[in-house]
């Protein structure tokens, strides 16, 4: 049973699937943290469209209906190095985050934020698609 | 003092200067781009670049952001440096520098809040498309070569990226495109056929022109434009980066910062210049924190100009077309057209109405001042929305007022209560209004009257503390009439 882990999301349907899939390996005293990863193009349409921080209601409220102990946690920054940076920074049994549903033609194109977390993770990184 | 200095100047030293390099290494491009624009020789933009990233560092009030000269201060000064010549141009940026520092010692910065969302859509949207538009005479019209280089150029800078992050497309793409031309040969424009450039530092000079109240005359509306739009970019770059940075920064002392730069910069024969929403963005995203990486990005950028100035005459034109045009594209926000279906119907009418200023004057300033002037009206128009509600009881009829009571409302109060006799006492009822000027204390004064004369007795009741102190200053009414 992990006593730690990492939630990388960012209110898209992909993390929610990630909390739930969670659900299935902690256990009653497993602490989970959510770490949210605002980058800065996002900063840009938060000022100029007025666009809010990332919705993680629909994880939160999973949460707290089945009584998990966590916090949330809100940065700013790049995503992939932010997300590592935390990791390591506390001690976590492991990462789990959501894949963002991207074709193979599309991550030629964007890259993909949980295969750079896995080349670089320190320890066990859990995709969940 | 000093726990101040090392925040932000040495903290994380080596991330800063790689982004600052990162950024040099752009600016090159645009700032080349901007003095075209402008109608000068390229090394007024490199020129301006380099000392405005360099002081900015050290006065400004937003460390990590980067200024330099910018294609929004370039299109306004091109009318002038048509018309009278570049050393005008340089005057004008010394008196915009003055006026930027008073406006930071005035506090202007708090003006800032008062220009809304869609007008700051409006501007940047329109700014690329009119730096977008300022690339076509590169492009069209000229040889089937200058096409060539220009579609390589676009196809350099939209496949590198996704294979190379570290050094930026830009660079890859006039590297390998002027070694191309060299070797080869082409029949396109270059730098060089638009202006010369010079290797060496700028140096200190009072601009060529008469002393006199005609030269302020003509060179005062740009000074006041070039002031007014490099503020609002600026100011609107700081917050975003205050936003990504999660810290917040002193917009007066940017204003200040932002005019002694463009002060010194046009003692040294620079353009005018601001701070650039693209290239913070490239900053912080390369991790940049600190002043350190503005200081290396100009420092870097004047370091380049040196050891490869004459290379810099022989970039073809086209390659930078194709750069400034991708940047517009990306400097566009895309995400307006989203804006457009889901933002109030006025905002949405402000946004187009300022791009649409804009291009029709070709004067981002002008633009900006309408569309505040706008939003201004239709925000009046909303908030002038009062209503009156008529109750009555046992002993008396009650007209309740809700709403801000200010001049543009009061005829819709009046209209809205019928002068008659009653045949019971009559109370105002402010407890949901509030009385903000002359007029509505006028309107309240004309509401008693008519009222008594068709031989009412009415009482003015629960007014708030601002609105009773109002009234009791300017009402003629009766002390009785208050309750």
């Amino acid at each position: 049973m992990y006593q730690s882990v990492l939630l990388a999301a960012d209110g898209s349907e992909n993390s929610f699937r990630a909390a739930v899939e969670l659900m299935h390996f902690i256990g009653e005293k497993t602490k989970v943290t959510v770490l949210n990863v605002t980058e800065i193009e996002h900063s840009k349409d938060e000022v100029l469209h007025g666009l809010k921080p990332a919705n993680l209601d629909s994880i939160t409220t999973l949460f707290d209906e089945s009584n998990v102990d966590y916090n949330v946690v809100i940065e700013r920054g790049i995503p992939e190095e932010t997300v590592i940076k935390y990791a390591n920074s506390r001690d976590y049994d492991i990462i789990t985050l959501g894949s963002r549903g991207l074709n193979s033609l599309q991550e030629i194109m964007m890259g993909s934020l949980s295969r750079k977390v896995v080349k670089k993770s320190e320890i066990p990184v859990l995709i969940v698609k | 003092m000093l726990e101040k200095f090392k925040r932000e100047w040495l903290t994380a030293p080596g991330t800063n200067i790689l982004a600052g390099i990162v950024v040099a290494l752009a600016l090159i491009p645009e700032a080349i781009a901007f003095s075209i624009i402008a109608g000068v020789d390229p090394m007024v933009g490199l020129y301006a670049s380099f000392l405005i990233a360099v002081i900015i560092s050290l006065v400004g009030g937003r460390p990590a952001m980067i200024s330099a000269a910018t294609g929004a201060v370039a299109l306004i000064v091109v009318p002038l440096v048509r018309d009278y010549g570049v050393e005008y141009l340089f005057a004008a940026t010394i008196l915009m520098g003055i006026i930027q520092i008073l406006l930071g010692i005035f506090k202007v910065g708090k003006l800032l809040k008062f220009i809304p969302n869609s007008v700051m859509i409006g501007f940047v949207n329109a700014l690329a498309i009119m730096i977008f538009m300022a690339q076509l005479q590169h492009i069209f019209g000229i040889s089937l070569d200058t096409y060539i280089y220009f579609i390589i150029t676009l196809i350099i800078l939209y496949v590198v990226p996704k294979f190379l992050r570290t050094i930026p497309a830009p660079l890859i793409a006039i590297v390998t495109l002027t070694a191309a031309y060299m070797i080869f040969g082409a029949e396109v424009r270059t730098v060089g056929d638009l202006g010369a450039i010079e290797k060496s530092l700028p140096s200190f000079l009072i601009p060529d022109v008469p002393f006199t109240l005609e030269t302020l005359k003509i060179i005062f509306p740009y000074s006041l434009s070039m002031a007014i739009v490099g503020l609002v970019e600026s100011l609107l770059t700081a917050r975003i980066v205050d936003n990504a940075t999660d810290t917040y920064s002193s917009k007066n002392r940017e204003s200040r910062g932002q005019g002694i730069a463009n002060l010194v910069t046009g003692f040294f024969g620079g353009m005018g210049g601001c701070a650039m929403i693209g290239q913070s963005v490239i900053n912080v995203r390369s991790g940049a924190t600190t002043r350190l990486s503005t200081f290396t990005a100009g420092f870097v950028l004047m370091l380049m100009i040196i050891v490869l100035g004459d290379l810099v005459v022989r970039i073809p034109m086209p390659i930078l077309a194709g750069i400034m045009v991708v940047v517009t594209i990306s400097t566009f926000e895309w995400k307006t057209f989203k804006y457009i279906r889901t933002a109030p119907r006025t905002d949405v009418f402000v946004m187009l109405l300022s791009v649409a200023i804009i291009l029709l004057t070709d004067n981002l300033a002008i633009g900006v001042v309408a569309g505040v002037f706008f939003s201004a009206i239709f925000f009046a128009t909303k908030i002038s929305k009062v209503s009156v509600e008529m109750d009555e009881s046992e002993h008396h009829f009650t007209f309740r007022v809700v709403g801000q009571v200010f001049f543009a409302s009061i005829d819709t109060m009046i209209e809205q209560i019928e002068f008659r006799p009653y045949d019971k006492h009559i109370y105002l009822d402010f407890s949901q209004a509030h009385l903000w000027d002359d007029s509505a204390v006028d309107a309240i004064d004309t509401i008693v009257r008519k009222f008594e004369d068709k031989g009412n007795m009415v009482f003015v009741s629960k007014l708030n503390a601002d609105s009773r102190k109002i009234m009791k200053e300017l009402s003629e009414l009766n002390e009785q009439h208050l309750t």
